[in-house]
């Protein structure tokens, strides 16, 4: 099981802060993984986006 | 980090980024509030940090929306996109349980929220209204305890495995969630009663998105039925062990609790409380008794069986509602067979089998689980040389597999069929489940000896070899077979010419991968055929040896079998055995990969018995066992078949997509469904009306001639669909006389084909390579000269002999 013991007010406030900050460096690398998405998938709309435009030109000419 | 100045403008990404440092430079709760003492403090700070996370997490997903506009419509995107929700949901949730827990206890635990991998316990909708219906199911008092139990996460998990794994179609009905699951969170092991064996590190061990459980350096986390992370970090051997042992300290405690709540509800009724006294005394060993028995107490503490018995109605039989919760791990079922009595016989009648049988058979018999005695008794078999007794008992063990599949599948629908979905052992390690009925199968099979492979098998086998060509050993214990024999008169250089086509034709038997060789047997054939000085009698003789090697070839089905057969018997399926068996199984396809073959070869023994009743053997028709050597090619070119689809071609039915395009090999004559073969039976028989009407009336000569033309598509999709094992050869029981079925009439059309050069002129897309036809056009006219169409006429008589076909052919 987890190790439980008892602890005192400070050494309670230091885990939930502990608990507190490592949650938001877990929160923030969830945000970049996912910016990192949406970078990737627009890079390649673009892409896409560019091979219709010139493949539309290419018909014209 | 964010390099977001590709895909959005600057002015955005500033805007966006000046919002996110605002709120994040506000007074954060917990950090930025002044130590006090007392729990006001500590209250305020739990509520603060739960807070601020939600405000965190929330923002994150504002600003992660803003910048998706525009990729909605993207579904790899948008599943991704959800993924890390799911993720986000569960980390805020975890958080939001270990801080409040420290707000309530005074001995928190020491515990930090788990890595993103761990399992989402939100429940979206149509999950939720799933689990609201399956919940219906659950009328098991003692199952129910146990559910109740369980934390949401735990109960998700065990639905989102369902939904790929549906115990019955009932359910699959009712959980018709393609769109609630993701993915299994790399959750390996499911508890009956609610303990996950979660890997913890799949970045770190997996490759190519699978891994090894057993990875040193993978890690595992053993989730309690409540949710609670209740160890860390264990390597494979450690959390499988731990996880057993909790799980078990677990189960007892619930069946204290629940025969306590029993014993309570029953106060009020001295008879029953009396029995159950009575039962707990014979029991004084809680643990002892088994969930079963708790589950009938609690139905007798209930007056479940008085309420039955008297005509009220419930919503569930009461055999559906005697299922429980089957312990973690399950006693070990051996196969019992009764001890042989061996009759007592005077010493002068004693017979030592063991001396009638060289060692290497001895001993490959004494792997089977055959005795001496058993093989002793049969005269055919014994009258084989070493080399083909050997032989005939590879192919009968290596043909075991099919039937072992096809036992061990019947037996785990059998034992599905009393499951319900929350047997959580059975339904989520159904996998085990199936490779446990394998390993019963092959051990009864092991166990039984001779019977259990077969005797009937014994003797066709023995009768296929024995007139086969002759197996001889060299002295330096190179095999050779003499498919083709030289003639008195022969030349040296034929000579010399034959026995280079024994070598290869013996390569091509052995061969793996089933083609290998078969440009060196063409040329070796090719060269006979050019110094032969009578070019249709080697053709003739060809065509019979060639038999032979194809009959061979299929036979010998694949080695690989026989490792799965071994690895099977070789299992003990104690409790540690179970788990890595369960574990390893999800992944082991290895399994299904060394059946095609000896799929094939399911000779039940009825079959058996009529094929050499009424005389029809490889013997019949001309090529007849040409097609195998197609079949044994496509086996090794599509080998990873999967479960389904292997079992498919056992003839076990299903109604998924994959096994609906199967080709049935017969139809049956109730359903008015055509199966290949008939189909194929149909448009030779139209080929040869019209052929003889032709002969008079040049009318018919467009009809023949279109006719001729679907025959030459007709074949050309038979064949391809057998190469490619598409076809369903039915029922275990129908398959051996469905496959010769439509192995004889797709050698009949193609005989047809051989012997009349006007449907030979398709080998720009046949399987027959122009080689071939090169060949065959010169020597057609030999060949139609010779045999007259002979084997035509013989083929055709012995199938209307065989019975096989009568429906077939009507009137004849």
């Amino acid at each position: 099981m987890a190790s439980a013991k008892k602890l005192s007010e400070e050494e309670k406030i230091q885990v939930i802060e502990d608990i507190f900050q490592e949650t938001l460096a877990k929160l923030k690398a969830l945000h970049n993984e996912k910016l990192e998405l949406i970078k990737k998938f627009r890079a390649e709309n673009n892409l896409m986006e560019l091979n219709k435009i010139r493949k539309s030109l290419k018909e014209q000419l | 980090m964010n390099k977001l100045g590709s895909v959005v403008d600057d002015e955005t990404i500033k805007k966006l980024n000046s919002l996110k440092t605002d709120l994040e430079n506000s007074p954060e709760p917990v950090s930025a509030a002044t130590p006090e003492k007392g729990k006001n403090i500590l209250n305020k700070k739990v509520d603060g940090a739960v807070d601020e996370v939600a405000r965190r997490a929330a923002l994150d997903v504002t600003v992660e929306n803003n910048l998706s506009a525009g990729l909605e419509n993207n579904p790899t995107f948008i599943k991704k996109f959800k993924i890390i929700d799911k993720k986000r949901i569960w980390l805020y949730t975890k958080v939001k349980h270990v801080l409040k827990k420290i707000q309530k206890d005074n001995t928190p635990e020491v515990t930090t929220p788990d890595a993103p991998e761990a399992p989402a316990y939100v429940f979206d909708e149509e999950a939720r209204l799933a689990m609201i219906e399956l919940e219906k199911e659950l009328t098991d008092p003692f199952a129910k305890s146990i559910y109740d139990k369980l934390a949401d996460q735990n109960k998700q998990l065990l639905l989102e495995y369902l939904v790929d794994n549906p115990i019955s179609q009932d359910e699959s009905a009712i959980i018709d969630l393609k769109k609630v699951v993701d993915s299994n969170y790399n959750v390996v092991y499911f508890s009956d009663n609610g303990y996950l064996m979660q890997l913890a590190n799949k970045e770190e061990v997996s490759q190519d998105n699978s891994f090894k459980l057993g990875d040193p350096k993978a890690l595992y986390t053993i989730i309690s039925p409540d949710g609670q992370i209740a160890f860390e970090n264990l390597d494979y051997e450690s959390a499988v062990n731990t996880l057993e042992q909790q799980s078990a300290l677990y189960q007892a405690q619930l069946k204290e609790e629940f025969l306590k709540s029993a014993l309570s509800d029953t106060i009020t009724e001295p008879e029953q409380g009396i029995a159950l006294n009575d039962k707990l005394a014979l029991n004084n060993d809680l643990v002892k008794m088994t969930d079963e028995e708790y589950s009938e107490l609690y139905k007798k503490a209930h007056g479940l069986n008085k309420g039955l018995e008297s005509g009220n109605k419930t919503s569930e039989p009461l055999d559906a509602e005697a299922e429980v919760v089957e312990p973690a791990t399950e006693p070990t079922v051996e196969p019992t067979v009764e001890p042989v009595v061996e009759p007592e016989l005077e010493p002068e009648n004693k017979i030592d089998y063991e001396n009638y049988f060289d060692n290497q058979v001895l001993n490959y018999a004494d792997k089977m689980g055959i005795k001496a005695k058993e093989l002793g008794q049969n005269e055919e078999f014994v009258s084989l040389n070493p080399t083909q007794q050997k032989f005939v008992l590879e192919v009968l063990n290596r043909s075991s597999l099919a039937k072992i599949k096809v036992e061990a599948h019947n037996n785990f629908i059998a034992e599905s069929q009393s499951k319900k979905w929350y047997n959580f052992g059975f339904a989520f390690n159904q996998n085990f489940h199936k490779k446990k009925h394998e390993v019963l199968a092959a051990k009864e099979i092991h166990a039984k000896g001779l019977e259990g492979y077969g005797e009937t098998e014994l003797s066709w086998l023995t009768s296929v070899i024995k007139n086969g060509p002759e197996i001889n050993v060299k002295d330096n214990g190179e095999v050779t077979v003499d498919y083709l024999h030289p003639e008195e008169d022969d030349s040296e250089e034929m000579r010399r010419l034959i026995t280079q086509y024994n070598e290869v034709a013996y390569k091509v038997v052995n061969d793996k991968t089933g083609y290998a060789f078969s440009k060196e047997l063409s040329d070796a054939r090719n060269a006979l055929i050019k110094t032969a000085e009578s070019v249709g009698e080697i053709v003739n003789k060809l065509v019979e040896t060639e038999k032979q090697i194809k009959l061979h070839q299929h036979l010998k089905g694949d080695p690989q079998s026989e490792e799965i057969i071994k690895k099977l018997t070789d299992n003990s399926l104690g409790a540690w055995d179970e788990t890595k068996m369960l574990i390893g199984g999800q992944k082991d396809k290895a399994g299904y990969m060394g059946i095609g073959m000896a799929a094939r070869m399911l000779l039940r023994s009825e079959t058996a018995t009529i094929l050499l009743g009424k005389g029809l053997t490889y013997a019949v028709g001309p090529f007849v066992a040409a097609v195998i050597g197609a079949y044994r090619a496509g086996k090794h070119s599509v080998k990873n078949l999967n479960e389904k689809e292997e079992l498919a071609l056992l003839g076990i039915k299903d109604e998924s997509n994959t096994v609906q395009n199967l080709n049935l090999a017969a139809g049956s004559p109730e359903s008015k469904v055509l199966g290949l073969s008939e189909k194929l039976d149909r448009l030779v028989d139209k080929y040869n009306s019209l052929s003889i009407k032709a002969e008079t009336d040049p009318d018919v000569q467009e009809d023949l001639e279109k006719v001729s033309h679907q025959l030459k598509e007709r074949i050309y999709f038979t064949g391809y669909k057998m190469k490619n094992n598409l076809v369903s050869y039915g029922d275990p029981k129908d398959q051996a006389a469905n496959y010769y079925k439509l192995l004889n009439s797709f050698e009949a059309a193609k005989t047809l084909l051989f012997t009349d050069l006007s449907i030979l002129n398709f080998h720009n897309r046949s399987m027959i390579t122009n080689k071939e036809v090169t060949n065959l056009t010169r020597t057609n006219k030999k060949i139609k000269d010779i045999n007259d169409n002979q084997e035509f006429k013989k083929l055709k008589e012995a199938l209307l002999a065989s019975n096989l076909t009568q429906q077939s052919y009507p009137g004849r």
